[in-house]
């Protein structure tokens, strides 16, 4: 029982990086965006390990509920297969990036928790920066929904 | 022992940085940068979590990634499924073959 706990971290961080590989060894770009809801799932368990639950929800409900299901949508219409260029220089790509990145952070002093929860955070945060946060998720929402109009716009001048 | 955690975030960038050099259709990378965006949300919650004196300003930075993770997928779809559907080709190998 008492590995336990040593082992549910090193699990998730393996089911993370599992799920990125997945992304990009499937041949069928639906199956690569199944791997990302996946991959978004597998970090709301480690947001629950984290004891951050609200950042868990919304995780689920942007990258999941959202995100994944405006790809399906899109590419499940009309997607076929995907070639990767090599799926050798995938590997020895994500091996040496891996290899750097892990080297560059390894040695990092641990730490204990320090029991700070996101909701805490937010209760501060909002507070002091409420209307400039409401102002930029409106204003980044208004430049996607803008951008589409754009694109069909573009779309007709060019036909 | 959470370090698990923080390696696996980071060898999860690592993976999305080699499928983005690696692949070469326009929606993989986009997925490639979809899943930079959830290691760096798992990084920030570690942070959250471990840091001797998380800031509030942690709050808008999540809600930043977020933001950016959700506008990202709704403009460069819509853009490819527009211009596929209008004959272009967003093949980036291509690029290649552009001289000076």
């Amino acid at each position: 029982m008492s590995m336990l706990p040593d082992l549910l971290p090193a699990l998730l961080g393996a089911m993370l990086v599992t799920a990125g590989i997945f992304v990009f060894v499937q041949r069928k770009l639906l199956h690569a965006v199944t791997a990302l809801a996946a991959a978004a799932a597998v970090s709301a368990l480690v947001f629950l390990y984290l004891n951050q639950a609200l950042v868990a929800l919304l995780q689920l409900l942007i990258f999941v509920g959202g995100l994944s299901t405006y790809l399906m949508v899109a590419v499940a219409a009309e997607e076929k297969f995907v070639n990767m260029r090599s799926a050798a220089s995938f590997a020895a790509a994500s091996i040496l990036l891996g290899a750097v990145l892990i080297a560059s952070v390894y040695g990092l002093p641990a730490r204990a928790p320090s029991g700070t929860n996101f909701v805490q955070l937010a209760e501060s945060a909002i507070g002091q920066y409420y209307g400039l946060m409401l102002a930029s998720i409106f204003l980044l929402f208004a430049v996607a929904i803008a951008s589409v109009l754009v694109i069909r716009r573009f779309a007709r001048l060019v036909n | 022992m959470l370090d698990y955690v923080f390696f696996g975030a980071v060898l999860l960038v690592a993976v999305a940085l080699a499928g983005l050099i690696s692949e070469r259709h326009f929606v993989s990378m986009v997925l490639a940068v979809e899943l930079v965006f959830i290691a760096s949300t798992v990084l920030l919650a570690y942070f959250i979590t471990y840091g001797s004196s998380p800031g509030p300003s942690a709050v808008p930075m999540l809600i930043a990634i977020w933001a950016a993770a959700t506008v990202e997928v709704i403009a460069l779809v819509t853009l490819y499924i527009y211009m596929k559907a209008h004959g272009s080709q967003f093949d980036i190998s291509k690029l290649a073959k552009l001289k000076w």
